[in-house]
């Protein structure tokens, strides 16, 4: 965690959303008084605005292996459901990191019979979100999950046959979106189809990858009605931070 | 017992939906059914 989490907090805070989702990565390893001090650190900066937190690989990684053990005990369940009827607004966060140490990014089995239960009766304003990226168009040469498994090809299914609005990701310390439509025949369409946010810049030093649209750091506001979700729009530029965090 | 954020975010989150002004659940349903991201800013 850096100085500039601080002040991306502090301005997201000012905006008083009902909640806030981060996508993972609070930390560089998940030793757990690191993790305490992030929770105590959002715990002093945001103490009024609910924060739910994805896994990332970064909060799972613990002495080279795999470990959400400390996540659980500091930041809570890994699976969780945001569902807000009056706005037909359900969100469902994912854990997509399958190994951290070896850097494997995508959906076991298991993770898929748990969103296709979570979509069963979405209501219309139905977001996604987990922490790594799929590996396709402007993002095929970033270190994402693969989007030929049949694990993933199932992933789009899921998500297209429900009418997922949005899906968020982060991992990559920049800001993209891109528009991307699985067709039926396996391969992809782009510029149509589900809209995916990657917003990762909010601590960490950034990537300067290219064609990434933007490497700032970042965040990004949504407006959710009954109808629909607008957004994203994008906050950045957040001046110097004074001090490193950790 | 201390909370996990998780936990103390569901509460938080709970209170704060509770709290939440019909008036300006209107208002902001208004606001956005045909507009551009500048005016809600603005409406906001």
């Amino acid at each position: 965690m850096s100085g500039e989490f601080e002040l991306v907090l502090k301005k997201a805070v000012e905006l008083n959303p009902l909640f806030i989702i981060h996508r993972g990565d609070t930390v560089y390893t998940g030793k757990k008084e690191y993790l305490e001090h992030f929770v105590k650190v959002v715990e002093k900066i945001a103490s009024n605005i609910p924060m739910f937190v994805c896994v990332g690989n970064h909060d799972e990684l613990y002495l080279d292996e795999s470990n959400l053990e400390n996540f659980r005990a500091t930041i809570g369940k890994a699976h969780w459901v945001i569902d807000i009827p009056v706005f037909n607004f359900r969100c469902i966060a994912l854990n997509n990191v399958i190994s951290p140490k070896n850097k494997i990014y995508g959906f076991t089995d298991r993770e898929l019979n748990y969103l296709e239960q979570q979509l069963e009766d979405a209501p219309r304003n139905t977001v996604v979100a987990m922490h790594a990226q799929p590996n396709i168009g402007r993002w095929s040469n970033l270190e994402g999950f693969p989007v030929t498994t049949p694990q993933s090809q199932e992933f789009f299914d899921l998500i297209q046959e429900h009418r997922v609005k949005k899906v968020l990701v982060s991992h990559v310390h920049a800001y993209d979106e891109q528009f991307i439509r699985k067709n039926r025949n396996g391969t992809f369409t782009f510029g149509r189809g589900t809209d995916f946010v990657l917003s990762g810049g909010a601590g960490a030093p950034l990537d300067f990858e290219q064609p990434l649209i933007l490497n700032n750091y970042n965040f990004t506001e949504f407006f959710v009605s009954r109808y629909n979700i607008l957004g994203p729009l994008l906050w950045k530029d957040f001046g110097r931070p004074r001090r490193n965090c950790l | 017992m201390n909370l996990t954020l998780h936990e103390r975010s569901e509460k938080l989150l709970k209170q704060r939906i509770k709290q939440l002004n019909p008036i300006h659940l209107t208002l902001f349903l208004w606001a956005t059914a045909e507009v551009t991201d500048q005016t809600i800013i603005v409406s906001r």
